[in-house]
């Protein structure tokens, strides 16, 4: 569904990526690991076309998507939930998330979708009428995952849900993005936060310094040397 | 302070704001306004060349704040008008000297300046802008409504300083007036305050890191620059004789902050020559008068949107094309 | 003062509010959403007010259709204006931007009311009014035409609250001003919604422009006013403080309308002026400011 083939990206003068390279199948749960700074973010970025590709190339179901304006491509079916989460402050929930599903000219199919968010998500139900600005963290990440939702993407890409979260919350995030994956949807996670991140998803990547180092399966990353050693300090 | 000097030089793009073409080119032009007289006779073209360095001064003035700290004095017209009927009051009720009423309406306006700023100055440079604004409409409708006081639109008479029928003494008065405030500026620009200055322009939050107050620095030049109007207006007030409320109008700042901004942005030369290219010409053909006001909006919009560095960054293009000079990247366009 | 003279002072306080009101709208609907710091909207409604005459006395149109092509040719040059310069502008975007483009609607102001009185002298072009007669509630009347700018004006406001409030476009509007890029990746485009949110501003000031037609006559200097007021209500207000400026709109008309009463011709400016001077020197965020995405604060 969608391959990503010796992607360059840089802010300027700076280049942060220089040769990524990754491919996620209709289904999956991926998840691509790092250390700070490795690029994690600025991947996922230019994916969305939040930023411009420098080099290399994204296709996504088969269409060359790299260099297109953001807004297309999440039209395309593309969500991308930031790690600001990009919420609209002095809007309701509601508001929020009818934004989300700004493309989808379908009432029904927009109705039908907000029932399936507010399922995942029963906090936000009891909240539609609230400022976003004014919910807790969790309720915050909630949101822009159910918000991310509503235009029944394809793909859905998220940076560090589990971030300052309490662990009961991050549980409920991460129980969130499992259903979703049960569901079918297609996901790409940006995760610090391995233990967990390597419990749900399927494969991994990792990335450093703007290269991809490694490529497998969670279970052989679990027990890889080098990924237990540098990232799970063992 | 020598580490803000370090790293202004390394954050390029921005540099060479004043010395763009060298001194000499600069010295020449004002030899030559200085002996312009000389060859120009006709009492009605040199009465143009006083209105030219009039505005040029006052584009000159606001090009202080604007080139260097990023505001833009919207009450502009105020200063200058302030520093014009102090004087004229003074002169007119008291009977004291224009010369002393000069310093005074300098005085007054630099007052007026603390006062705005003092109160704005902390906040970004379009708030200054628009509280200097308000400032001005509220002294121009003060002066129209106190009609006892100021006469209001029936107008101020104030007496001339010279009793000579020419022009000239008022040019030269004008030119030295002038020439102060242009060193002056330059001495400033150029000084550890100017240092400031421009890492003020360049990157508020980078100057406050490296120690540099930028609220101290900005007031400074503000209040210099509201002055330097007020003095610019005084002069104005014992040249033309008259004054009116509506020398305080936003109309009087526009034209300025044109001038300005066609002139060149930053490089405090560039307004001075483009009033000089721009007023007596179109003063002298009466028939284009109209159209004047138009083409000063159809600049300001044409510079900004396409050539933001003015006639001084055509200038400086063509000095660099002709070899003249290695100028460093003009502020508003890239090194090419 | 009787009773009579009260309500005529009210009205004619509140149709003026209600200009100022509407350009304080004007003047936050492109604060907000695109961080303009506009001078141009007084040209706007010079522009309303003048296609409004020629509509109405030249080619003899309904008055609501003179005032409705009003709404029509402004929104088209607040169109044309967003993605002319305006879009160049914000190619070239920087740190700089809000006085860069503070600067270009300056120029832009003062090129359009000089071309105004280039094309169209100096001579006012009013009318008598566009609906006759006066409106009886027992012994106290307000003019038909000061009724139905009023009503105009309450009606825009409404109408606007409520498109941005409900409608698709409306909410993609409130998006790009509090977060760009969660619209972006919500699949907004946000050039198109730029270019629709000034038009619509712009649109603001024309149906004001023509609906005080015979109120205020169209003159190429006209826009000075009201663009005065919209930043004077603004900052009184604060900036951001969208319900307070249009409720400091009304207000501050029906204050000048007194003044004016007590003190006469040229008073009413001074003491708004004056007003605002103080109120920000004692709180420079305004009455009830808040910041707006720093656009004051470094």
């Amino acid at each position: 569904m969608l391959e990503v083939k010796g992607l360059q990206s840089a802010y300027g003068d700076l280049q942060v990526l220089w040769d990524v390279s990754l491919e996620l199948a209709e289904g999956e749960f991926v998840v691509l690991l790092g250390p700070n700074g490795a690029g994690k973010t600025t991947t996922l970025r230019t994916i969305s076309g939040v930023l411009k590709p420098l080099g290399g190339e994204i296709k996504f179901l088969n269409k060359s998507i790299g260099g297109m304006p953001g807004h297309e491509i999440s039209k395309l079916g593309i969500s991308f939930i930031t790690e600001d989460l990009n919420l609209y402050p002095k809007m309701s929930v509601k508001d929020n998330l009818l934004v989300g599903a700004y493309s989808v000219r379908d009432k029904k199919q927009i109705s039908k979708t907000m029932d399936y968010v507010i399922h995942l998500f029963p906090r936000l139900e009891e909240r539609l009428n609230q400022l976003a600005g004014t919910l807790s963290g969790g309720e915050r990440k909630m949101l822009a995952i159910g918000r991310g939702l509503m235009p029944n993407p394809r793909l859905i890409l998220v940076d560090e849900p589990s971030l300052g979260l309490s662990p009961l919350m991050t549980k409920a995030t991460f129980g969130a993005l499992e259903q979703l994956y049960r569901d079918g949807t297609t996901i790409l996670l940006v995760e610090q936060h391995l233990g967990k991140a390597l419990e749900i998803t399927n494969r991994g990547y990792i990335l450093e310094q703007g290269k991809i180092v490694m490529h497998a399966p969670t279970k052989e990353l679990l027990t890889s040397d080098r990924v237990r050693e540098v990232y799970l300090g063992m | 302070m020598a580490k803000v000097e370090e790293q202004l030089f390394v954050k390029s793009k921005l540099i060479q704001r004043i010395n763009m073409v060298g001194y000499l080119p600069v010295a020449l032009f004002f030899v030559v306004l200085g002996i312009a007289p000389f060859f120009i006779k006709d009492e009605y073209l040199r009465h143009l060349l006083v209105v030219g360095l009039l505005f040029g001064a006052q584009a000159m003035v606001s090009d202080f704040t604007i080139g260097f700290i990023n505001i833009s004095n919207f009450g502009f017209a105020a200063f200058f008008g302030l520093g014009a009927y102090t004087t004229g009051l003074l002169v007119t009720k008291l009977g004291i000297s224009p010369y002393i009423g000069m310093v005074a309406g300098m005085l007054m306006s630099g007052l007026l300046g603390l006062f705005t700023g003092a109160l704005t100055m902390r906040l970004r440079g379009l708030y200054v802008s628009i509280m200097a604004w308000f400032m001005a409409l509220a002294l121009q409708s003060l002066t129209l409504v106190l009609v006892d006081f100021t006469r209001g639109a029936w107008g101020l008479f104030v007496p001339p300083i010279f009793d000579s029928p020419s022009v000239l003494p008022y040019y030269y008065i004008l030119f030295l007036l002038t020439i102060i405030i242009f060193i002056s500026i330059k001495l400033v620009l150029g000084s550890r305050v100017g240092l400031a200055f421009r890492a003020i322009g360049l990157d508020v939050d980078f100057a406050r890191a490296s120690g540099v107050n930028p609220t101290r620095y900005k007031m400074v030049a503000f209040i210099l620059s509201c002055a330097f109007a007020g003095w610019l207006g005084a002069f104005y007030a014992h040249f033309i004789g008259i004054l009116t409320p509506d020398l305080m109008g936003t109309q009087h700042t526009v034209e300025v902050i044109a001038l300005n901004v066609i002139g060149g942005r930053g490089s405090v030369w560039g307004p001075l020559l483009a009033a000089f290219l721009v007023i007596p010409p179109f003063e002298y053909l009466k028939s284009l008068m109209e159209v004047r006001l138009i083409i000063y909006g159809l600049l300001l919009v044409l510079v900004m949107v396409l050539y933001p560095a003015g006639l001084a960054g055509i200038i400086w293009r063509i000095g660099r094309l002709l070899k003249l000079h290695q100028g460093a990247t003009v502020w508003g366009m890239e090194d090419s | 003062m009787d009773l009579v003279e009260i309500w005529n002072v009210l009205a004619v306080g509140l149709v003026r509010g209600g200009l100022y009101a509407q350009m304080a709208l004007m003047l936050a609907l492109m604060l907000g959403v695109m961080s303009i710091i506009s001078m141009v909207n007084g040209e706007l409604y010079m522009i309303g007010a003048y296609i409004a005459y020629f509509g109405f006395s030249v080619f003899g149109l309904n008055p609501l259709l003179a005032i409705v092509c009003s709404a029509l040719v402004t929104f088209l040059v607040g169109a044309i204006l967003e993605r002319g310069p305006l879009a160049v502008m914000r190619r070239r975007a920087g740190e700089d931007w809000y006085l860069n483009t503070f600067l270009l609607t300056v120029g832009l102001s003062f090129f359009l009311k000089n071309a105004a009185m280039l094309l169209w002298k100096s001579t006012f072009r009013g009318i008598r009014w566009y609906w006759e007669g006066t409106v009886n509630i027992g012994s106290i009347g307000i003019s038909m035409d000061r009724l139905v700018a009023l009503g105009i004006t309450a009606v825009t406001i409404i109408t606007l609250q409520l498109f941005l409030r409900n409608t698709r476009l409306g909410r993609a509007i409130r998006a790009v001003s509090q977060d760009e890029r969660g619209a972006i990746l919500n699949g907004i485009n946000v050039n198109n919604i730029y270019t629709l949110s000034f038009a619509i501003a712009c649109m603001l000031g024309g149906i004001a422009g023509g609906s005080m037609l015979s109120i205020l006559p169209a003159s190429p200097y006209m826009g000075t006013m009201p663009n005065n007021y919209a930043w004077l209500v603004t900052m009184l207000a604060g900036l951001g403080n969208v319900g307070g400026a249009v409720v400091g709109g009304f207000i501050i008309g029906i204050v000048e309308a007194i003044a004016f009463q007590f003190f006469g011709e040229g008073w009413p400016n001074v003491i708004s002026f004056i007003i605002l001077i103080i109120v920000l020197v004692i709180k420079p965020s305004g009455l009830f400011g808040t910041s707006v995405k720093g656009v004051w604060e470094r």
